[in-house]
């Protein structure tokens, strides 16, 4: 018997102070919904951003416009990264990487993806990031044992999102 | 406060200090208004007397969420900790 298990009798009888030494506060709300809206306004923002392409010149307004847009897409490409990876650090663990081996590559991936969307105006790019993310969704919502399913969005830019069947 | 500090652990921490007697670096157990009872490592000591915390962890709670802590709260030191 070492030294902790005789204190971990001892604690049982005296019921000794707990302290939490634990780091984030582990409130296990985890869901890549987040990542997926970031990726389909990074899409809108695209679709918007061509439409200004066929207005020439660009008005003062239609400039102002230009700059919110690729600002906007800036903003969700630098989220999607950030929820993949919370999600990515503090909730995949060992199991659900015996699970899906290919989630260190699929993380990876995306967020090259992202740099790439964010870099360039370019929807097959957004469209390559959105499926790596559902896939990333589907992943997580079967670690969990939910089924998922694919629908297109009903809102601008309308196209397939995987959604959890809760 | 991993890796300095597991899950499960115990620590012997020393409860009669005076303040001034805290140091930069020390790990201690602190009463926090919104946190509860945490063990944290002293960052440093402001200007106007009140103790920074910082954890181990890269994802610990940012000192900026924890924000100043008056000595008061300050309960105990850490003197050693037992190890699974």
């Amino acid at each position: 018997m070492n030294l902790h298990s005789i204190v971990k009798k001892i604690d049982q009888a005296l019921n000794f102070n707990t302290v939490s030494a634990h780091c984030d506060i582990p409130c296990k709300i985890y869901d890549p919904i987040t990542a997926q809206l970031a990726v389909l306004t990074m899409i809108r923002m695209v679709d918007l951003l061509g439409e200004l392409e066929g207005k020439q010149p660009l008005s003062l307004n239609d400039q102002a416009q230009f700059n919110r847009l690729v600002a906007q897409k800036e903003e969700h490409g630098l989220k999607v990264k950030e929820e993949i990876r919370v999600i990515w650090g503090d909730y995949i663990k060992e199991p659900q990487l015996a699970q899906f081996p290919e989630l260190h590559e699929l993380t990876h991936t995306i967020m090259l993806t992202s740099s790439k969307a964010k870099q360039q105006i370019d929807k097959t790019v957004t469209l390559d990031l959105l499926d790596q993310v559902n896939r990333f969704a589907e992943i997580f919502w079967e670690t969990k044992g939910v089924k998922t399913f694919k629908a297109t969005c009903p809102y601008p830019p309308a196209v397939e999102l995987v959604y959890p069947k809760l | 406060m991993s890796p300095t500090l597991d899950d499960g652990e115990y620590g012997c921490f020393f409860c009669y200090f005076f303040h001034y007697e805290l140091k930069r670096k020390q790990i201690v157990a602190v009463d926090h208004p919104h946190f509860g009872r945490i063990v944290k490592r002293i960052s440093f000591l402001d200007s106007q007397g009140y103790y920074w915390l910082l954890g181990d962890n890269p994802n610990s709670l940012s000192s900026d969420k924890m924000g100043p802590i008056s000595p008061q709260r300050i309960k105990s030191i850490l003197l050693f900790k037992i190890a699974k």
